[in-house]
């Protein structure tokens, strides 16, 4: 048995090192590339400190400007949307979602429509604001728009921690008098953890939205970057990205720290113990942020996309576009989601799965576009890497490679986070290695399983550097579509193809979160 | 038909013959006119298609990274200068088609690894709710009459980049810095692109702007407050830089046959006069296309003259100055 059990686990361990090689290629080939074609000379070329340290320190400002607006935003809503009623709840989450499943471009083109010099609300402002709209090109001006793109994700994030703190712990707490001792022990870890890890997605997200930071008039390092690639000197562009790699990477491994240090909490929901004018105050305040916040410009995205003659006619000339990308996200995501499961049960030992956590997420780090030519430079050769470049395979390797990592963070949190009797009760039962994990500990994964694949559908369904340098001719995605219009396409019909996305997007997070509520709460229940 | 279109990618190769074009100008002008190629002639075209994001740089990036194993057969270019950065990199086959017989030789390649057709050109567009007296020339940009009420792009990316390169190739490089210097001190806003400049000078943040017959008329046919007119016009002065499509075969084409039907059909009379007409407006080089009512003739422009393979050389230091000068 104990020999059976073994086998299985160095097979799947095997086949994770092959695919994990597959897709780990990519990034050493650009680096490799850049590095070995680089002298000396070529490095005090690319790196020009005086005018880059001020951009980067710029990029880290907007970046650290949004996260901290968002996380401001985010835990305001969440603590909001805790107080409040079911369909209160559910009118916010929609609203809230919605923003932030529209690209954040699109969504920036709203905000300065409604906040800018001359946007829809300059018009009813006293004349001595009218500076203000002149600060939405400003740095503090992306900030406050991309923390309105993203404050969502802190949102979800604190609601969801929110709503697992045993408040009975609280109770007894408070009567024995250890009340701080439950807010240290407690209440914080439990809060705290998921709520920067969303904090820290945030200033990533933030980091690297450059059509958001030029559009807003900001400079920051990405440009450097971008125009290194435009005179195509790719090494250039591979060196000039080290730093914001090297700054991301830090915060996504603190990031995985505070994932794994979730903290004591089981899901008894919330205590409304307060009185009923404060519930109110705070869902009224709550509500007044997500109107300004994500209702109103998705208002401006709404109104420009009108009549509704302009959704037939995105239906009839890019169907085939929407049908394309739902189809490749649906597999991508099962792709992604399978593996990142396989590699959570596999991986058990605590040092090997921090280096295959490390590892996942390099390719991530290294940016969409530069992943594509990594992509190209070792399958686009002839034989059977050829033939999987030929075809729409390579846009799924390319995105397992690229969102590998929320699989393998996400799931394994969640095989962590299990107690260990359930597998122990198993062994001691002489249940075999290979059912042990279904029947026990994907059983219990199962609703991190659901948001895994969730959150890896939107992002394939919206993922855009990578697919342009990888798709195969004669398959035009449904992302790509929406920004090739953006130039030179009738407004209303871009408006109507970013919002028809954006209802996919969240149809598909809202029912993966049900799922996830509903397997959660089956999950706890168990003794 | 999502599942036919994946079933083909996905499948193995093809029994009709077929031709891969990457394309950077946008799909809803392109495809139509590969639809008629394609039930034309039977040849089936599949076609990629860049986006505004990576504008030309994400096909052009592919394009070099594919050198060693070339997918596409025809390079269907928006615009120029990275036509010929292809062409340095010997990502580009020579072709001399028949269909070019008539487009003026300042719009093909000498050695024929590119041909020039249906061309864009810079023009200030303007809002007419703040000014009937636009400024007419470049040098405007530069006059403290103007001082904060003009934009153009960020001269790093697309057409701006081109054109600025352009000052460099026939103004010389210390006049074109010096033209640049005095832009920036004039307060000209700096913008994302020619779109966002069309789009804010029609929102009314800014009188006027630089940018491209194309983007200006998309604004017109919005029905924003907006006209634009071509740069340069007067007797004197030097004229507007005219941006042409550019299409290329490309070196080691696994169907270079089929590419070559594909290239003589993209420079037919044709297609230049269904470009014409479309929202983009542009502007057909072969005399032969006939006039379209709201698509101005190259023969009634006064045109920049320009070295195309001169301003592709001073790309790279007119991007050097431009990011030295306006991304601090």
């Amino acid at each position: 048995m104990n020999e059976s059990r073994h086998l299985s686990r160095y097979l799947a361990i095997l086949t994770l090192s092959a695919v994990g090689l597959v897709l780990i290629l990519p990034v050493v080939a650009v680096y490799q590339r850049a590095i070995l074609t680089s002298t000396g000379a070529d490095f005090d070329a690319i790196f020009q400190f005086g005018r880059q340290a001020p951009l980067l320190a710029r990029s880290i400002a907007v970046a650290g400007g949004a996260a901290v607006l968002a996380l401001i935003l985010g835990v305001w809503v969440g603590i909001a949307v805790t107080r409040a009623h079911r369909i209160v709840k559910i009118a916010i989450g929609f609203a809230a979602g919605m923003s932030l499943l529209t690209p954040p471009y699109v969504f920036a083109i709203a905000w300065i429509d409604l906040w800018g010099p001359v946007g829809w609300l300059y018009h009813w402002a006293p004349e001595e604001t009218a500076l203000l709209g002149v600060a939405v090109y400003s740095l503090p001006g992306a900030a406050i728009a991309l923390a309105a793109a993203y404050y969502p994700i802190i949102a979800i994030a604190a609601y969801i921690a929110l709503r697992r703190v045993d408040q009975r712990w609280k109770e007894a707490a408070s009567i024995a008098g250890q009340y701080h001792s439950y807010v240290r022990e407690i209440a914080l870890p439990a809060i705290i953890s998921p709520i920067a890890a969303g904090f820290i997605v945030v200033f990533l997200l933030a980091l690297y939205d450059f059509p958001v930071h030029s559009l807003l008039q900001v400079n920051t390092y990405l440009i450097e970057i971008h125009a290194a690639s435009e005179y195509h000197n790719y090494s250039a562009a591979v060196l000039l990205s080290i730093p914001l790699v090297i700054i991301s990477g830090v915060f996504l491994i603190a990031a995985r720290t505070l994932i794994r240090n979730r903290g004591i909490y089981t899901d008894a929901g919330i205590m409304n113990d307060e009185p009923n004018s404060f519930r109110l105050g705070l869902v009224g305040s709550g509500c007044l942020v997500v109107t300004l916040a994500s209702i109103f410009p998705m208002v401006v995205v709404a109104s420009r996309a009108m009549p509704p003659a302009t959704f037939l006619r995105l239906f009839e000339t890019a169907g085939q576009e929407l049908g394309s990308s739902l189809i490749l996200a649906f597999i991508a995501a099962t792709l992604i989601t399978g593996l990142g499961t396989i590699s959570s049960l596999a991986f058990t030992n605590a040092r090997s799965r921090a280096a295959v956590d490390v590892v996942s997420a390099i390719p991530f780090l290294i940016s969409g576009p530069l992943l594509g030519l990594g992509m190209i430079a070792v399958y686009n050769r002839p034989g059977p890497a050829g033939m999987v470049y030929d075809s729409a395979a390579i846009l799924l390797l390319a995105w397992a490679a690229r969102f590998g990592f929320v699989a393998q963070w996400g799931i394994g949190a969640g095989v962590r986070g299990q107690a260990p009797s359930g597998r122990e009760a198993a062994r001691v039962a002489g249940v075999s290695w290979l059912r042990m994990q279904f029947a026990v500990v994907i059983a219990q994964a199962r609703p991190y399983i659901a948001m895994v694949w969730g959150a890896t559908f939107v992002l394939t369904f919206r993922e855009i550097d990578t697919a342009v340098l990888v798709a195969p001719p004669g398959l035009t995605l449904a992302s790509v579509r929406l920004f090739t219009l953006m130039h030179y396409g009738p407004d209303g019909y871009v408006m109507a193809m970013a919002l028809t996305m954006s209802a996919v997007m969240i149809t598909v997070g809202a029912s993966t979160y049900c799922l996830f509520a509903q397997w959660k709460r089956i999950t706890d229940a168990r003794p | 038909m999502a599942l036919i279109t994946l079933a083909l990618v996905v499948g193995c190769g093809p029994e009709t013959p077929e031709v891969v074009v990457y394309t950077a100008l946008d799909e809803m002008y392109s495809k139509p006119i590969l639809d008629a190629f394609e039930a034309k002639t039977g040849i089936h075209v599949r076609a990629l298609y860049d986006t505004e994001a990576s504008k030309t740089t994400g096909l052009v990036a592919r394009l070099m990274a594919e050198r060693s194993r070339p997918r596409a057969d025809v390079f269907w270019n928006n615009e120029i200068a990275q036509t010929i950065l292809l062409k340095n990199a010997d990502a580009l086959e020579s072709y001399q088609s028949p269909s070019a017989a008539s487009i003026p030789e300042s719009y093909k390649d000498r050695d024929h690894f590119w041909t020039g057709f249906a061309a864009r050109a810079r023009v200030i567009i303007y809002n007419t709710d703040l000014t009937d007296h636009p400024p007419l020339t470049l040098a405007a940009f530069t006059d403290p009459k103007w001082k904060g009420k003009l934009a153009i792009a960020k001269p790093l990316f697309g057409t701006t980049a081109t054109h600025a390169a352009a000052l460099f190739s026939t103004w010389g490089d210390e006049r074109a810095r010096a033209f640049l210097e005095a832009v920036r001190a004039n307060d000209v806003a700096i913008l994302a692109g020619n779109a966002t400049v069309r789009d804010r000078v029609a929102a009314g943040e800014f009188a006027a702007g630089l940018t491209d017959t194309d983007d200006a008329n998309g604004a017109i046919e919005d029905g924003k407050p907006v006209l634009w007119h071509f740069l340069d016009q007067a007797a004197d002065e030097a004229g507007t830089l005219v941006i042409p499509n550019t299409v290329s075969l490309v070196r080691g084409a696994p169907n270079a046959d089929a590419g070559r039907l594909l290239l003589d059909y993209l420079l037919s009379p044709e297609v230049e006069l269904r470009l014409a007409q479309g929202r983009s407006i542009q502007i057909p080089l072969n005399p032969d296309v006939a006039k379209v009512d709201k698509t101005p003739k190259l023969d009634d422009i006064r045109t920049m003259r320009v070295d195309w393979d001169a301003v592709a050389e001073a790309l790279p230091r007119a991007s050097a100055f431009a990011k030295e000068t306006f991304v601090r």
